[in-house]
């Protein structure tokens, strides 16, 4: 328990460090100062998108805990709930439509902030992709299932995945912004 | 749970029995097959994002109608994921008929969706000379990333069409089980997720400012 809340206060940290360090960057402007700097600010960025990302994985379950509880018998926690239980599915249906509502409500934040065009390209960027990622999680999450299936299911499906697209991420972008710096856009 | 599924429980675990993940064969599969899925989707993405730091890249939608036609084309595409999980309900509860109706309302929208893409489609080719191997921006790549991205999703919404059509026919015979439509919701909701990232990072980071 005492670990597990270290465990939660050092993502938070990190997350916010992340955030904080890649934000500072690119408000000075010092991003695509040097190759140095373009690397801590896209490491920063991942850091913060990482820890935030794990940490509302973690909790999503627990804030949306109430919908599954007011509509009865919700076997929510079971580690070996079998899909073919008849109130595996039903009883969530008021959760999953507040899920829904919460879906829609995002993108209509989405398409917003792209009318009014508030925020440079990067800003932009970041802020429409913690959305997405938000979106991702709460898809995977409610709709396909994943909250109620096998704990070891949830790491199968993420981890990998998400180690892959992190690293081609590290390997992609200093190489993009290095070729502006040498030809010009 | 199905009788094969229930034969496998009770057999040992080293000579084919029990489920560590305590899911069926045919959900894990798919969830392989998304996993993959989704490593092809981020690297074409990706690859779409190198191009976009490398080059001078033009931002030609206008709100509307590029905007607003997507935008509804992702509420359209939210719903079906909604309806989807509908069917799989009715039919965990044996609803077949029920089952039957949302699925195919399913892939109904999931039409719609292909025919409003479509007409966008027709638009951006006839009203501004875009094609994927030309265009009037000075940034050839543009229209090449542009149709080959939302080309592979067009044809996953497609294939998830004929795929939720397909099984709502074999659960309505009664050959198919309650599992097959949960596996195939599994399918369509992944096609929804992979929307949510093409829609803000090649429509909304596109938007022209007027």
């Amino acid at each position: 328990m005492l670990l597990s809340l270290i465990g939660y206060l050092f993502c938070l940290a990190i997350g916010i460090w992340g955030f904080y360090t890649a934000g500072l960057q690119v408000a000075h402007g010092t991003m695509t100062a040097s190759l140095d700097s373009l690397f801590l600010t896209m490491f920063a960025a991942l850091m913060g998108v990482t820890c935030f990302g794990y940490l509302a994985w973690r909790f999503y379950p627990a804030v949306t805990a109430g919908g599954a509880a007011s509509a009865g018998a919700a076997p929510a926690k079971a580690a070996y709930v079998l899909p073919e239980d008849p109130t595996y599915v039903d009883a969530h249906i008021p959760m999953f439509k507040k899920v829904w509502y919460a879906l829609i409500a995002l993108t209509a934040i989405e398409v917003i902030l792209a009318y009014f065009q508030i925020a440079g390209v990067l800003v932009m960027l970041a802020i429409l992709l913690a959305l997405s990622v938000m979106k991702a999680g709460m898809i995977m999450m409610s709709f396909m299932h994943l909250q109620f299936d096998h704990k070891l299911l949830k790491w199968i499906v993420v981890l990998p995945a998400g180690a892959c697209i992190v690293i081609m991420c590290g390997y992609f972008f200093p190489d993009a912004y290095l070729i502006l710096e040498q030809i010009g856009p | 749970m199905s009788e094969g599924h229930a034969a496998a429980m009770a057999e040992p675990t080293w000579r084919g029995g029990g489920t560590p993940l305590a899911i069926g064969h045919k959900k894990f599969g798919m969830w392989l097959f998304i996993m993959s899925d989704s490593l092809t989707f981020s690297g074409l993405l990706l690859a779409y994002s190198y191009l976009r730091v490398a080059n001078d890249w033009p931002t030609p939608f206008h709100f509307f109608p590029s905007i607003v036609f997507s935008t509804v084309m992702t509420a359209v595409l939210l719903g079906s994921s909604l309806t989807m999980v509908f069917a799989v309900s009715a039919a965990h509860h044996g609803a077949r008929r029920k089952a039957v109706k949302w699925t195919v309302v399913t892939a109904l929208l999931g039409l719609a969706f292909v025919g409003l893409h479509s007409y966008e489609w027709y638009h951006l080719m006839h009203d501004e000379g875009m094609y994927p191997w030309a265009n009037e921006y000075g940034t050839p790549a543009f229209g090449a990333t542009f149709f080959l991205i939302t080309g592979l999703h067009m044809t996953h919404v497609i294939s998830g069409v004929v795929y939720l059509l397909v099984v709502a026919l074999g659960y309505r015979r009664g050959k198919w089980l309650p599992e097959d439509v949960e596996v195939a919701g599994l399918y369509w909701h992944f096609v929804d997720l992979v929307w949510m990232f093409v829609f803000p990072l090649i429509y909304l980071l596109s938007t022209s400012v007027d």
